[in-house]
Formats: structure tokens, sequence, C-alpha cells
């Protein structure tokens, strides 16, 4: 009975060391993507009221609208500890009311323009980078459509 | 304020009583068996802990030390979720159906029904909730909503015609652009 019971507890406490040190981690490591970029029709027209929203299995970002020109900004706050493993897994996606008309890997878009938050190294504009140490992204424009 | 300090102090000592009794048990300092032979006799009385009406009475103090601090900690830990405050609202347009409605402040979004009722969930110490009305086409519209100064709900969110019109419409599905997904992704709409 006591070795049985000591068996148990004893995993017990590793597991909520661990858990306790991960947490701290996790919530002092936490990045923002400031993304933002135009969605255009197939005859260049800006498309507004399309929700614009970044997912992973991890969880959803905030949605945002786009606006009268097509324009869109949204911050994404993603954890660390999902990359490098899943940055293939990050979508952006784009609703036309409740239908899903757009789903890409990030990692896929072209960018615009780039401001990382750390300009340390030479590859801080790369889309590995960008989601893990986190920045400012203006993405080319989306076409979506035929 | 007071009640946070409260649960904090609550669950640090939950936490640090758990662990504790956790440690002194993995150090061999503390056994899970019976406290010994004389408490044996008297069964029930190792460890008694009394409040109010509720009373806790356990031979094997080691296990009652872990249950009481596991329950500071779930208790800390329930009253830090936080009670959650329901916010309606109603569209205001002539075609009501189906605007899609975003919380900022409140990460949520919902879609209104064939009346233009809405309603969402939010923390109860959120101060001001920016929603956000469209749908496809439009321009969408924002709304300063003060949760603590409603007086009557559901709120009304009278929508202008440039988020009344469609501006353009819907464009085609191109499915080469909706890429497959090795696992299920969140739903869109807040659950």
């Amino acid at each position: 009975m006591k070795s049985a019971l000591e068996s148990i507890f004893k995993p017990l406490l590793w597991i909520a060391v661990a858990c306790a040190m991960c947490h701290t981690v996790s919530a002092g490591e936490l990045q923002v993507l400031a993304l933002s970029g135009t969605v255009m029709d197939s005859s260049n027209r800006p498309l507004p009221g399309c929700l614009i929203s970044v997912v992973s299995s991890f969880g959803r970002s905030a949605p945002g609208f786009t606006q009268s020109d097509g324009k869109f900004s949204i911050d994404v706050s993603l954890p660390p500890d999902i990359f490098p493993i899943a940055t293939g897994e990050v979508y952006l996606e784009i609703y036309w009311d409740r239908t899903l008309k757009y789903r890409q890997p990030l990692v896929s878009l072209p960018i615009a323009s780039a401001v990382p938050y750390d300009r340390s190294s030479a590859a801080a504009s790369s889309w590995p980078s960008l989601l893990h140490d986190g920045g400012r992204v203006v993405l080319h424009p989306i076409t979506l459509g035929k | 304020m007071i009640e946070k300090i409260i649960a904090i102090i609550s669950a640090s000592g939950g936490f640090i009583l758990m662990v504790g009794a956790l440690i002194l048990l993995y150090r061999g300092k503390i056994t899970i068996d019976a406290i010994n032979r004389t408490v044996k006799e008297k069964p029930l009385q190792a460890l008694v802990v009394e409040i109010g009406k509720i009373k806790v009475r356990s031979q094997y103090p080691t296990i009652a030390l872990f249950l009481v601090a596991a329950g500071c900690f779930w208790l800390a830990l329930e009253y830090a979720k936080g009670s959650k405050v329901k916010i309606t609202g109603i569209v205001d347009a002539p075609n009501a159906a189906n605007y899609t409605v975003t919380y900022n402040g409140a990460l949520g979004l919902v879609y209104s029904d064939d009346k233009g009722h809405f309603e969402e969930e939010v923390p109860e110490d959120v101060n001001l909730l920016v929603l956000e009305i469209g749908k496809g086409g439009a321009v969408p519209q924002k709304f300063n909503v003060y949760p603590h100064a409603v007086k009557e709900w559901p709120v009304k969110c009278k929508l202008d015609a440039g988020t009344i019109t469609s501006l353009v419409s819907a464009p085609q599905t191109n499915n080469s652009q909706i890429a497959n997904v090795a696992r299920p992704l969140p739903p869109v709409q807040t659950q």
C-alpha cells in the first residue's frame, strides 16, 4: 500500500514542478506579430468586410475585418514553444460571412515589408524568425477567387 | 482588490503545501502510513481540521495534508477564473440576419440570428468592449459598449448605410486557395 501510493505521488511531484516551470517560461516569452495586408478580388477591387484570422491547432487569433479599401490589420499572439516544429501549420484564414474562402500557411505568403522586434540576426525578417521573435509584417495583396 | 490578494495567498499556500508534502514524502521525511500505533488505537485522530461545521479527520496525515492543500489551490483557481457577464445586442438594419460581430477586448466572434440578436459571455471585469459588426462586401462599423454603464440589454446597434449595403459581390471560391489541414483547427465562432 505504502509503496504503491508513493509510486503515484513521486511522479506527481515532478509533473507539478515541470508544469510550474513551463507555465513561467511560456508566459514570459509570448510574442506578438502585427500582421497587415490587403484583400482584393480577381478584378483587383478591394474586398471590404472579409474576416481575417490566424489559426493553428494551438488556437486562433482575435479576428479582424477588412476595411473599405480592403486593408486589414490584426495582432497575433503565438507561444514560441510551437516553433520551429509547426511553422507550416499556422494558417491565415479569410472568411466571407460564414464561408471560408482562403486558407494558406502563413510561411508561404510573400512578405512586402517586415520590421522584426529582434534585429540582431541577418535572418530576422524570415517567417520562422518573425514567428519566434515577433515583429510587424505587411503582406503582399491577397487575391481571392479564380 | 482584497479578494484577489486572498486568492493569491490561498493559491500560493496551497501550492507550497502540495509541493512541500510531495518533497517530504519523496525524501522519506514523512510516510503515507498511519501515523503510529498509538494513533491507530484511536483511529481518525491523527489530523483533525475543523472549519465551522466542516470537520476533516484522518489517520493518514500526509494524504489529508495533500487534500487540504489541493482544496485551497483548487478554490483559488476557481476564483481566478472569474465570473462572466452576458452581453446581448441587436443589429438594427433592414436585413439584420447573419452579420458577423467581433468583440475586441474579449477576443470573441458571434453571428447575429435571423432577427439580428446576438449574445456573448465576456469576463465581468471588462470595462470597454469594441463591437465591430460587418458582412462580406460591406464596410464594418464599430460600437463602443461599456458593460457596467449599460442600463438596458440588449444594446441596440444601428448600422449606417455603408455597413448595410454590400459594395461588391462575393468572390468565387477557389478550392486551390483552401489548404487542407493535418489536424483539426479551432472554429472561427466563439463556443
